[in-house]
């Protein structure tokens, strides 16, 4: 194929579509009154960073909530224990056998 | 093509005002080129979003536009980067192409249509060499020079490009020359 033919082919039979007319006032009014927020959301960087820190703050969120609840389980039942340690009769309990000897004097 | 100015305005030296007329002025030469790489890179009603993102990169960045390339080879990079950004968001990134992909479109296609389809079914990077080439009519050494890779690749990218192309029109009836 000739390669003429084929760039007058494309000319005649494609178009790029019109720039609107006020293309430079809107990207003047961009450049002059530029949009923060809208910068944000576009700029790939702030999103990915913005991403990684919500995660990572909802990954807190979970860890706390899983591990909070048995962490006060487990502070709980220990201070029963030793609420039970402190309150049970060691002395006629778990060596009661070999203090018997007392009862029969 | 046409020339960029040699001088360029230092930043440090000028006011917000001319740098922006200075800006404007470039704006107004290379308009037309960004335009048109964006839409055949595309071919979506998103190239006025597009061609407005590309400028505003090139004006964030202006300040440091060194003229260390033509203004026209630097703000086409920025077109592509925005394109392929855009290609890679939407999922339309073409890595490799099968003849199922050379498909007889719908009959009531207009001309450009069919056109417009034959490009969206190149590899992007074949699309870009045949689209600088065969669309917007720069040689092979203007080419090289944008894509800062050797003219080789870009005649073998064109060729390729123009190979599935011509396949496209032909399963879709269309001749020409």
């Amino acid at each position: 194929m000739d390669e003429n033919n084929l760039k007058k082919f494309l000319k005649m039979n494609s178009k790029t579509p019109q720039a609107p007319t006020d293309e430079w006032s809107s990207l003047l009014s961009k450049i002059e009154n530029p949009s923060d927020s809208s910068y944000f959301w576009k700029n790939s960087i702030f999103q990915k960073a913005f991403i990684s820190s919500l995660s990572f703050v909802l990954l807190l969120i979970i860890v706390i909530n899983t591990t909070g609840p048995s962490l006060n389980k487990k502070r709980e039942q220990r201070l029963k224990e030793i609420d039970s340690f402190m309150v049970s009769d060691s002395y006629f309990g778990d060596t009661a056998d070999q203090h018997e000897w007392i009862s029969g004097l | 093509m046409f020339k960029t100015k040699k001088i360029f305005l230092n930043a440090t030296e000028v006011t917000h005002e001319e740098l922006l007329l200075d800006f404007k002025k470039r704006y107004l030469e290379t308009k037309g080129f960004v335009r048109s790489s964006i839409y055949w890179m595309i071919n979506s009603n998103d190239v006025d979003d597009l061609v407005q993102e590309v400028f505003l990169k090139g004006w964030r960045n202006y300040k440091s536009f060194e003229n260390r390339s033509s203004f026209k080879t630097w703000i086409y990079r920025i077109s592509m980067n925005v394109v392929y950004d855009f290609l890679k968001r939407n999922k339309v990134v073409v890595q490799e192409i099968s003849d199922e992909d050379i498909f007889i479109i719908d009959n009531n296609l207009e001309m450009s249509d069919i056109i417009s389809k034959g490009f969206m079914i190149l590899p992007v990077e074949q699309r870009e060499a045949f689209m600088l080439h065969y669309q917007l009519e720069h040689t092979y050494c203007e080419i090289a020079k944008l894509l800062t890779i050797p003219e080789g690749t870009v005649k073998s990218r064109v060729s390729a490009g123009k190979k599935t192309f011509i396949s496209f029109l032909k399963k879709n009836g269309v001749s020409y020359g």
